[in-house]
């Protein structure tokens, strides 16, 4: 048996690993199977973080697009998904500093822009056909969601990849390429701050979906 | 483990991300500090509110054409 063939028949079929050999290789098909595979949970990440709809599709697009052209100096050894997270928390940090609202986050600021505001409203159920409970906690989800904005981007990133992509913080420090003890503390200081903020708004955990 | 430790390591004790040993540590000082279960009890609370204020959205199926579209201007 030939070296190589011996070395591919080792990736087993259907991997992330073999797409992304035959991805590097220029495979369009593997690669529509890689974006088949991820494209939820990517763009969903993003959209989180930046809110606006628009937005959040150029990213994704660069994302894999970056993935695509970078196959090659993928490694392996590491996991597919964590390698794409790393791809969109730079794509997602190179927008806020586009946008200029990476630094001086204030509690004042806006949250969004206008348009933000109007997509959000049309998204949301017609409220005159909801039970007062479900009005109420459609408030509550709304206001919260408007809270987690207010935080500072890399508080807000470190949340949302903690409680929504499930991560451990080794993970998020390795694909936010800061110290453990960094990520730890700005979710420590993150949560203080949405409690603060949740009581000032008179959000009650009985408001909630869930609870 | 004194309640500033515990303060530092609570988020990976609800994570179960320390070690048996720090975990049981912990375990046993929340049994014994009421202050710092009160604390442990209103991340819990924060952290599941978090989790109830997004839902999933789908993808618009255009993002993967532009995708290609763009490979393809390479």
């Amino acid at each position: 048996m030939v070296a190589g063939k011996e070395k591919l028949s080792a990736v087993p079929v259907g991997s992330d690993e073999e797409l992304m050999q035959l991805v590097a290789k220029g495979d369009r098909k593997a690669f529509d199977k890689v974006y088949d595979r991820y494209h939820r949970q990517i763009y969903n990440f993003i959209k989180k973080q930046v809110v606006q709809r628009a937005a959040a599709e150029d990213i994704m697009q660069e994302v894999f697009v970056r993935l695509f052209r970078s196959a090659r100096r993928f490694d392996p050894d590491k996991q597919l998904s964590s390698y794409l997270y790393k791809i969109a928390v730079n794509e997602v940090r190179r927008h806020y500093q586009k946008t200029s609202i990476s630094q001086g986050f204030s509690l004042n600021e806006p949250l969004s822009g206008e348009d933000d505001t109007r997509e959000r409203i049309d998204l949301m159920p017609d409220e005159r056909q909801m039970p007062d409970v479900q009005v109420r906690e459609e408030f509550a989800r709304r206001t919260l969601r408007q809270l987690i904005d207010r935080l500072p981007p890399e508080q807000k990133m470190v949340v949302l990849l903690k409680v929504y992509d499930e991560m451990t913080f080794e993970e998020i420090a390795q694909i936010m390429d800061r110290p453990l003890s960094t990520v730890l503390s700005r979710m420590r200081y993150a949560l203080q701050k949405l409690r603060r903020w949740m009581d000032d708004e008179g959000i009650t955990q009985d408001e909630l979906p869930g609870n | 483990m004194n309640c500033l430790e515990i303060r530092f390591k609570i988020l990976q004790f609800l994570y179960g991300e320390l070690t048996m040993v720090e975990l049981a540590r912990i375990h046993e000082h929340l049994r014994m500090c009421q202050q710092c279960d009160v604390e442990r009890e209103a991340i819990e609370i924060i952290l599941d509110q978090v989790k109830g204020a997004y839902e999933d959205e789908p993808v618009a199926e255009e993002v993967r054409l532009r995708v290609f579209a763009q490979l393809d201007e390479d």
